[in-house]
């Protein structure tokens, strides 16, 4: 299969996004406040299918910014894949891609729940997989496996 | 006399039997109607990619294992592939036709427990009797190979557990000649039934739009008119090499993903009969003892550097060059896909993994809304979708 990859027209139309090498799809690297109207013109090039939203928590190697958010579209014609990349800094909100992708919800929401990153215009920002009274955010790198602290007794006395 | 309406908020699961594991719906109800339909979700919840992180790349597929529990198998292809792109090796051709065989059965067996299940929904209980007993000669199959029946870890990074027993091809092809009769069982069972036709039959219906802008796959996004299949369009582990269609359906409900998955298990079939027709001959995992472990008996005890390999491997692992690769398998329902970071040690920095549940479950409030709530059962059990593969 030859992977036709994005269009000429559309990356042109956003100079500021880089297309980088990869193997198997295409792979775009946009500033976090390109990333809205980049999904909006993915979507009209034909990758209308949301695979997965991602996050990699880059704590570890001492990176600035710290997180990579990744989203991996396809083109349900021929299946080929595009990723776009956002580096995403401790703190930052990136904005909600739910007005492009209605299922950006949950995994926003994970994201959320899980490395503590809020997404801007997202209308239920709350945890989905660990329960609401959590304190921290397992997924990130500087969280530790076993000991963050004793269990809760089950009855109050 | 005026009486005041109002709708009532009732709390379904997590421990109904219908919702297929632990799912918990909060539903608003105007009479019998479905206004709003809220799933809560992460009661198993159990950090699978966080305790992904902590292991080696080997021991981490005992944990990818788990997440999917109905088609473990697919689950491990996923992964994998994934760790085998990174590391930039590729695995010998009868490894790469054991590993489609078996993604094969496990599909089969996965929409056995979905056929079952989703018909004992509907309170058709014979049909689970049938779909379990022919299951287990799946599962056979699979315990007699990698030793487990439910979680195997049979695909390793490099190749496989253990080559095919013996006796293998000779139990699976009395299995594939049995095939056709329990799918014409089914058929009888299910497709003549006007109650099982009936409920399905405009029930959990959703657009090709929304299906797709949901991130719907697998046969849920087909039963919509999309025909995208990843080991169709984008294929992995040698798929181009069977012939085999594709079934699409175009109404999106309920009861074209029952006939989608009937007619996937006749291709299943098909494959896994092709696969072990023309098996290869030859080696079923790389030669490198840095990846794969030497043979116990031909070289570990035998020679002392085999043996140094050996336990090196086991203690430490083998390190994956820096790097990040993602591999998409379609699953018994629908994409599963695994996203490996490697940082050039011994373990992955990051395991994500796309759930193709947790995508399609998603969509359950879209499908059911202003609908009854006795659709709501039928659509919970069409969409096909496991808890632990929610949650993970």
């Amino acid at each position: 299969m030859t992977a036709t990859g994005v269009s000429a027209a559309l990356l042109e139309a956003f100079p500021d996004v880089q297309e980088e090498a990869a193997s198997g799809h295409s792979l775009l690297v946009a500033p976090v406040e390109r990333l809205v109207p980049l999904l909006e013109a993915l979507k009209g090039d034909g990758y209308t299918l949301l695979v997965d939203i991602g996050m990699i928590d880059h704590w570890s190697q001492g990176r600035v910014p710290r997180f990579d958010l990744v989203y991996i579209l396809r083109r349900p014609k021929s299946g080929e894949a595009v990723w776009v990349k956002v580096k995403v800094a401790d703190g930052e909100t990136p904005p909600s891609a739910i007005s492009v992708f209605r299922g950006a919800d949950w995994p926003e929401r994970e994201i959320y729940d899980l490395f503590g990153i809020s997404f801007q215009g997202h209308p239920n920002m709350a945890r989905i997989l660990m329960p609401e009274d959590w304190e921290g955010h397992p997924l990130r790198r500087d969280y530790p496996l076993v000991g963050t602290k004793p269990s809760p007794p089950l009855a109050r006395e | 006399m005026a009486e005041e309406k109002r709708s009532l908020t009732l709390n379904m699961g997590p421990q109904h039997p219908s919702t297929h594991g632990v799912l918990r719906l909060v539903l608003e109800l105007d009479g019998e109607v479905v206004r709003r339909c809220e799933p809560v979700i992460g009661y198993l919840h159990t950090g699978i990619e966080k305790t992904a992180e902590n292991l080696t790349y080997n021991q981490a597929v005992t944990v990818i294992d788990r997440m999917d529990y109905l088609s473990p198998l697919t689950n491990n292809l996923a992964y994998v592939l994934a760790v085998e792109k990174l590391l930039g090796i590729t695995v010998p051709p009868r490894t790469r036709t054991i590993r489609v065989m078996f993604s094969e059965l496990s599909r089969i067996a996965s929409h056995l427990v979905w056929l079952g299940t989703a018909a004992m929904d509907m309170g058709a209980m014979s049909v689970f009797f049938y779909c379990f007993r022919e299951r287990e000669k799946i599962l056979d199959l699979i315990e007699m190979t990698a030793g487990t029946r439910m979680n195997p870890s049979y695909f390793r990074v490099g190749g496989l557990l253990a080559d095919l027993p013996d006796g293998f091809s000779d139990k699976l092809g009395a299995l594939l000649d049995e095939f056709p009769t329990w799918l014409q069982n089914y058929r009888d069972l299910l497709g003549s039934n006007l109650l099982w036709v009936e409920r399905l039959r405009g029930a959990a219906v959703i657009s090709k739009e929304d299906a797709l802008a949901y991130g719907l796959t697998g046969q849920t996004l087909r039963s919509t008119g999309v025909d995208l299949d990843l080991r169709k369009a984008q294929p992995y582990s040698g798929y181009e090499d069977f012939t085999f269609n594709v079934p699409v359906r175009q109404h999106g409900d309920a009861y074209d993903r029952y006939e989608l998955r009937l007619e996937e298990m006749v291709e299943s079939a098909g494959i896994v009969r092709q696969a072990i027709e023309r098996l290869p001959d030859g080696p079923w995992h790389i030669d490198d003892w840095r990846i794969f472990p030497p043979d116990k008996h031909q070289h570990v005890e035998r020679d002392m550097e085999a043996l140094i390999y050996h336990f090196k491997l086991f203690t430490q692992g083998f390190k994956v060059p820096p790097g990040e690769a993602y591999q998409g398998v379609e699953g018994p329902r629908g994409e599963i896909g695994c996203y490996v970071v490697a940082d050039g040690t011994a373990r992955p920095m990051r395991v994500r993994v796309r759930a193709p549940s947790f995508y399609n479950l998603q969509s359950l409030p879209l499908m059911v809304k202003d609908r009854l709530i006795a659709d709501l059962i039928t659509a919970i059990g069409s969409i096909d979708i496991v808890l632990g593969d929610v949650d993970r």
